[in-house]
């Protein structure tokens, strides 16, 4: 029995793709499928790879400012901000 | 019937929500400062067009209400104690509060935010009400983010949406505890510390007006904040003189908020938070229905207290947490077999854009004699439903 507690786990918490886990921070905001619910942010899903990879660089360094991206931008490295572009600009964008 | 009213408002009064904050969302998102989603920089009050629209929880919020000039909050509670015939059940509404808030020059540093309460306890008396300086206006942490000047929270502790909160109760920072004064704002750059520094009119002035017996009574409070990764921990130091000196009240509180769901990229989606606060001369605050006794409550009024508040979240959704909170209270640490503990399972749905249901049932217990079965506040199993809407 706790052999199977165990597995489960496990499988619980580790089962996500790794780029879908990259995008976990950003779902709360850009929506589950990289949708935003609403006008004053921004659809990811289907935006393209380098312009995602350039805002996140420069929310990171400090040459564009926002309170929500700004720190969030600085928990991601040079890799997760290559996955999560790969991720994003690979969905389907909204019609 | 009378009995019955004044038990309604008594609940109202000890379950009215200390504004709103989710500090677990702080450290999730990486962000030390409470003004990426609220006005004020302890937390709580009305929020920004960034707040509302999380708070929204990926629902489409009105495009109408996603502004910056107007919020809102309403509250309202079904209360159903394991003894309902001892008085205190029903529904009342907690709190209905409409806020403006206006930027008022172009460069977006002074800001004029205005609260009322208008239903519900302590209704018809300003919330957040104060004039705002912003030193930075990019947003970037400085040592000078912040100075607010008029009626406020004070910054002390966990600030947090919980609900008859020991911790809370026992150092006065409850929902109506509001103060008027100063407060001055900011981060210690690349430290990761956030300060907050006040002066307030000294406890219990109700924030409207200056302090009454003694022109001199005055408090002040500290807070530090250190957030260096997925956690951070706090300290918070309040003093408020009274006269004798000897009565003054202090209140000290060390306080940690740890999110394994951003340790984990959210396969593990948990929050853990915990706070103790030491207080003296605080014990006064437990005859507010707290107690039952009132000899019991007069005994305390001059004891030092520990507390001890522990709240773990698991985040199934976006929209769907479970809680399990758990609360302890010595009034008197030099009888510590006297104590209160309860503690509560429950959960937080989010029914739509900025609409909430709490759903939570809680065991307590308490040594003291006069207060074991009784039906304070303090020593009460029950169950409850909160609704909150609000933009």
């Amino acid at each position: 029995m706790k052999r199977w507690i165990c597995i489960l786990i496990i499988f619980y918490a580790w089962h996500p793709l790794a780029d879908e886990t990259k995008a976990a921070t950003c779902k709360a905001c850009h929506g589950p499928a990289g949708v935003s619910a609403n006008d004053l942010w921004p659809n990811l899903a289907g935006q393209k790879e380098g312009y995602i990879v350039k805002q996140l660089h420069a929310f990171r360094e400090g040459s564009r400012v926002d309170p929500l991206m700004s720190p969030v931008s600085k928990m991601l490295s040079d890799d997760d901000i290559k996955q999560l572009a790969a991720y994003y600009s690979h969905l389907k964008a909204a019609e | 019937m009378t009995r019955v009213r004044g038990g309604i408002l008594l609940i109202v009064l000890l379950f009215a929500a200390s504004a709103q904050a989710y500090p677990e969302y702080a450290v999730r998102y990486n962000n030390n400062s409470c003004t990426a989603c609220h006005l004020s920089p302890v937390g709580g009050g009305p929020r920004t067009v960034d707040g509302k629209l999380f708070g929204a929880h990926g629902y489409a919020l009105n495009k109408w209400l996603a502004q910056d000039y107007v919020s809102a909050d309403f509250r309202a509670l079904f209360y159903a104690p394991e003894r309902p015939a001892a008085s205190k059940s029903g529904i009342g509404i907690m709190s209905g509060s409409v806020a403006g808030h206006v930027t008022l020059d172009s460069a977006q540093r002074f800001h004029l935010v205005i609260e009322q309460n208008l239903a519900g306890f302590a209704q018809a008396a300003p919330r957040d009400t104060y004039a705002l300086y912003r030193f930075n206006q990019e947003g970037k942490p400085a040592w000078f983010e912040t100075l607010l000047i008029g009626r406020f929270r004070e910054p002390f502790g966990i600030v947090t949406d919980e609900h008859r909160t020991y911790t809370r109760i026992q150092s006065g920072t409850e929902y109506y505890s509001e103060e008027a004064g100063a407060l001055l704002s900011g981060e210690a750059t690349g430290a990761h510390v956030h300060y907050d520094l006040a002066y307030v009119d000294g406890e219990n002035t109700g924030g409207t007006s200056l302090a009454q017996n003694g022109a001199g009574q005055w408090g002040s409070v500290v807070n530090l904040r250190w957030m260096p990764g997925a956690a951070f921990i706090g300290t918070s130091y309040s003093y408020h003189r009274h006269d004798p000196r000897e009565d003054s009240r202090h209140a000290l509180s060390f306080y940690s908020v740890v999110s394994i769901a951003r340790m984990t990229e959210d396969r593990v989606p948990l929050t853990i938070e915990v706070e103790h606060v030491r207080t003296w001369n605080w014990g006064g605050n437990l005859s507010r229905g707290f107690v039952n006794d009132q000899g019991y409550a007069a005994s305390l009024s001059h004891t030092q207290a520990d507390g001890w508040y522990a709240l773990l979240r698991w985040d199934f959704s976006q929209r769907f947490a479970l809680l399990y909170k758990f609360d302890w209270l010595t009034p008197d640490r030099s009888f510590p077999a006297d104590y209160y503990q309860r503690y509560g399972l429950g959960i937080r749905y989010w029914l739509g854009p900025g609409v909430e249901l709490q759903v939570r049932g809680e065991l307590a217990r308490a040594t003291p004699t006069s207060e074991k079965d009784s039906h304070s506040i303090g020593a009460e199993n029950a169950s409850f439903a909160l609704l909150t809407v609000r933009f």
